[in-house]
């Protein structure tokens, strides 16, 4: 049987929504988490917590392989805006802000986890 | 298929999409209405925002025949009762605006391709640079209907109040209908995400 040829029209028009789609996930204040750079960001705060050592503010501007500093700065700027991450001052030296985890963030990676385990199934 | 066909199916679609929008539109948000022809949360102008990221000229020809077209009927066209010319104009100048205020906010963008179809790689846009593009196109709108009341039409009177009102209208509207939209493809994906993993 000969495969059908796509439709160059169709297959145009649905490239023109996806690109409008992309769009309207980056608008502002929508769900951060859908942005796979700041994800990626997130879980390293949270496997540093999860290992007792939270990054300090400083650590992780300085991590080259998560982006340019500020785009670290503004994106975990924007986690915390969005009730994901929060800072704790360290007893010992009160210049250090730890960046920790907050319920709203665990609670994304249980529902992830979920997820792919019923995936998995 | 045809370049032209394809062009005109673009025009068509778009015509159709507002003919069937602002008439329900209208009858749901009778009581947002500011004065004939302006509402405080006017969702159109997000459509008309979406019909020229997508067909450029194509839907902005698109959504100015179809308001043109409802002010032929009975049923509510979001256009005032006033004289043909202004009529017309009234329905040109939503379609120019949206238009002029893609061209001078976004570089690349789906809809310049008209007469063939969208680079793959046409540039991202990114979610403030929407938000930049509702702001420039309620403004250009809202200073066109002004303009052309002031040249073509017979009253002047509250044109300033008309102006603001149309303005905060547009921008409210698209924001509304651009979040609306935003929400409802996070969620569609949400429940997909779930449905593969059940």
């Amino acid at each position: 049987m000969v495969p059908k040829k796509p439709r160059n029209d169709l297959v145009d028009l649905y490239l023109r929504f996806r690109w409008l789609l992309k769009g309207l996930h980056d608008l502002p204040s929508a769900d951060i988490l859908l942005l796979p750079h700041t994800e990626t960001l997130l879980a390293e705060i949270v496997q540093a917590w999860r290992e007792e050592k939270p990054l300090p503010l400083h650590k992780l501007l300085d991590c080259e392989g998560l982006g340019h500093f500020n785009t670290i700065r503004r994106r975990i700027q924007h986690l915390e805006e969005s009730g994901y991450v929060e800072f704790q001052g360290l007893e010992s030296d009160s210049r250090v802000k730890l960046v920790v985890p907050t319920d709203r963030a665990l609670q994304f990676f249980t529902e992830y986890a979920r997820v792919i385990v019923r995936s998995g199934k | 298929m045809s370049l032209l066909q394809r062009y005109l199916i673009f025009v068509l679609g778009s015509a159709v999409l507002w003919c069937v929008f602002v008439p329900l539109y209208s009858w749901v948000f009778v009581w947002a209405e500011f004065a004939p022809g302006i509402n405080m949360v006017y969702l159109p102008h997000g459509i008309r925002m979406v019909l020229v990221l997508l067909f450029g000229v194509a839907g902005a020809l698109g959504f100015s025949l179809g308001a043109r077209l409802l002010t032929l009927t009975s049923l509510p066209s979001g256009l005032p009762n006033e004289s043909p010319t202004l009529e017309l104009a009234l329905a040109v100048v939503p379609g120019l605006a949206a238009w002029l205020a893609a061209r001078l906010t976004l570089k690349d963008w789906p809809g310049r391709y008209l007469w063939q179809a969208a680079p793959a790689d046409v540039t991202v846009i990114g979610g403030s640079r929407l938000l930049l593009l509702a702001f420039v196109s309620a403004v250009l709108n809202s200073a066109g209907h002004g303009v052309a009341r002031l040249t073509l039409g017979n009253s002047v009177a509250h044109l300033d109040e008309h102006f603001l009102a149309m303005f905060l209208g547009d921008l409210l509207g698209a924001l509304t209908l651009l979040y609306g939209l935003s929400l409802g493809v996070q969620a569609f994906e949400r429940a997909r995400v779930r449905n593969r993993g059940t």
